[in-house]
């Protein structure tokens, strides 16, 4: 992989996980930073896995809103503090361009899977015949 | 079943290939094996267990899913679907809900497409001969109370509504069983009868060359590398799902009504909220629909574990803790019509095929007249509150919110799903309408076959896998019958 490849692939990873990390705060700012990880990977994962046209969209996507966070803030979204974080990713989420809504639709979604998905204590013993 | 390797190329000889290992060509691989033809089928995802990965569960998603769950149909108003990547296929991930088709169906089918011997008599042998080797079964006293509060509703209302068996072996008594899928049924029975199962291999196109057909693609090794594979088959069966068998054939030239019809079971979701626990740990997959309306629209309640829950409340602030106190008194329902229609087509460089759908306003409509009729049944249910799962829909507390509700569906991105694709490649006499004849063999080829669910001609209105299943048997008799003539 070229240096520059590499650079790209560091500043979506960053990104995405700090979407991901917004999404989580959102609902679950208490969660330990295994779990946190957990999520992340599953997105990650996810976006790996998507249709090959749709990962280069989300790519060019994800690379633009983190971008698009130096105007208003001065820094890269994935630099951001977590306040300004969260103004970031408002502003897509209410946003009267289709495109950035829905970036932000999918991330929610799967951030929101992979969260409910992490084992519950209260839940723990049954969790296998709840998913059967 | 050894597999003949021609020069140590990696080219492999046999008699008939199947890609895809789904109901369609789990079932067609069988009968060919059966009979004593040398068959080869190939699978692009992986051999797993059923029980590789808890049902439903993330990592199910991952292992067994095509894309990882990502399937979005482009267009104005989007549609995402998921279809099963697997030995398998979709069988493997979905509940197994089993109808046989209506014979209304049929016949329009038959009409419309000038399918020849497609009736309710001439198809019920397959029917039968496909029940024999995955059993269905009834849940009976064991449906679930999330699953019977819908049925409940829809009897209140006045309305016809029903249990589905699944394709599932229930064991009461120690409240679990055996799913039916195809790894756990027809593609045993497809490795005990010769039948030679290569999963992690891709097929990416097919050509025509000294009468026979070249299947090239990559086989994915143990180390995660493909490398390139060739088949040299006389007959192929293309059943790798509606979506990518129309892909593989129009990357392989083959484009005459190929792709431009797929039709899907578009479907919008309410979670409902009620007045007592409904929903527990270690219940049976919800099985109770509601038939009033068929064909127009039909009603069901979804898997609604904790995890599926969160995501159709998702949009709503404060989901977290709503699904953490409530979520046992909640169940997700939806209404499922058979409007819409897209297009499948390759993109020069891409691998994955792209998917345009369109919604016309009387399709939109169905869907707004479906979801009203789905709250009635719901509040005549005993259901305290429902959540519209679309963006903007307001939350309803009785039934005089219905009012609230648009006539015509208005959706969001992501509110509009299926787990149902058909039609691609319809079957029939009628060429100026279809892409295959009326037994799957594609016009204008020799020893090329469909057999999938992209050969139906429309949708089935109630789910579609015992169809597929029993037009795969009986379109795979007819081959072996007509000794692929």
């Amino acid at each position: 992989m070229s240096e520059g490849a590499r650079d790209e692939t560091d500043a979506l990873a960053r990104c995405v996980g700090a979407i991901v990390d917004v999404l989580i705060d959102e609902s679950r700012p208490d969660l330990p930073p295994c779990d946190r990880r957990t999520v992340v990977d599953y997105v990650r994962a996810t976006l790996a896995a998507m249709p090959d046209h749709f990962r280069l969209g989300f790519r060019l996507l994800a690379l633009a809103f983190d971008i698009t966070a130096l105007p208003a803030h001065g820094h890269r979204f994935s630099r951001l503090a977590p306040a300004e974080r969260r103004a970031h990713l408002e502003a897509w989420r209410g946003s009267r361009l289709g495109f950035r809504r829905s970036m932000i639709a999918f991330y929610t979604t799967f951030a929101c899977y992979g969260l409910y998905s992490l084992p519950r204590a209260q839940d723990r013993a049954p969790v296998a015949k709840i998913a059967a | 079943m050894i597999l003949r390797d021609r020069s140590g190329s990696g080219e492999i000889e046999t008699e008939i290939l199947v890609i895809g290992s789904g109901p369609g060509g789990a079932v067609s691989g069988t009968l060919f094996a059966q009979s004593g033809r040398q068959t080869t089928m190939v699978e692009e995802g992986d051999h797993l267990a059923l029980e590789a990965a808890p049902h439903f569960s993330r990592e199910e998603m991952l292992l067994k899913y095509r894309n990882a769950g990502v399937g979005v149909a482009l267009g104005r108003n989007k549609l995402a679907w998921v279809e099963g990547r697997c030995v398998g296929g979709g069988s493997e991930v979905n509940r197994g809900l089993y109808h046989r088709t209506p014979g209304y169906i049929l016949d329009d089918w038959r009409r419309r497409f000038a399918v020849h011997d497609l009736d309710l008599a001439a198809m019920a042998p397959h029917f039968a001969a496909c029940e024999e080797v995955a059993r269905v079964e009834y849940a009976g006293s064991a449906a679930s109370d999330m699953s019977r509060r819908l049925q409940q509703g829809a009897q209140a209302q006045g309305w016809l509504a029903i249990e589905a068996p699944r394709l599932y072996r229930y064991d009461r008594d120690q409240g679990g069983g055996v799913k039916q899928s195809m790894s756990a049924t027809f593609v045993r029975r497809f490795i005990e009868a010769g039948g030679a199962l290569l999963p992690a291999t891709r097929i990416d196109r097919l050509r025509r060359m000294n009468g026979r057909w070249i299947a090239e693609g990559s086989r994915r090794g143990e180390d995660g590398k493909r490398r390139p594979v060739t088949f040299r088959a006389r007959t192929v069966v293309a059943a790798c799902g509606a979506v990518q068998t129309p892909a593989l054939l129009r990357r392989s030239g083959l484009s005459h009504n190929i792709g431009n019809s797929l039709r899907f079971h578009p479907m919008v979701k309410v979670v409902a909220e009620f007045d007592r626990d409904v929903n527990q740990p270690g219940d049976f997959d919800p099985v109770h629909q509601v038939k009033e309306f068929e064909p127009r629209f039909g009603m069901g309640c979804s898997i609604s574990t904790p995890a599926m829950l969160g995501v159709a409340l998702s949009s709503r602030p404060g989901h977290w803790d709503l699904v953490a106190e409530r979520w046992r008194r909640m169940g997700i329902y939806y209404v499922q019509s058979g409007g819409g229609e897209a297009s499948v087509r390759n993109l020069p460089g891409f691998e994955d095929p792209i998917v345009r759908v369109r919604f016309s306003q009387g399709d939109l409509s169905v869907l707004g007249e479906g979801l009203r009729r789905l709250c009635e049944a719901l509040f005549a249910a005993g259901a305290q509150r429902i959540y519209p799962c679309l963006a903007g829909y307001p939350d309803l507390h009785s039934p005089g919110d219905l009012v609230n509700l648009p006539a015509v569906l208005q959706a969001s991105d992501g509110s509009v799903t299926s787990v149902h694709v058909f039609s691609s490649c319809p079957m029939g006499e009628d060429t100026r309408r279809s892409a295959a004849n009326s037994f799957g063999k594609v016009h204008g080829t020799d020893g090329l076959y469909i057999n999938d669910a992209s050969l139906l001609c429309g949708p089935t209105s109630v789910n579609p896998q015992g169809t597929v299943m029993a037009v795969a048997h009986r379109n795979a008799a007819e081959a072996l019958a007509r000794r692929f003539r």
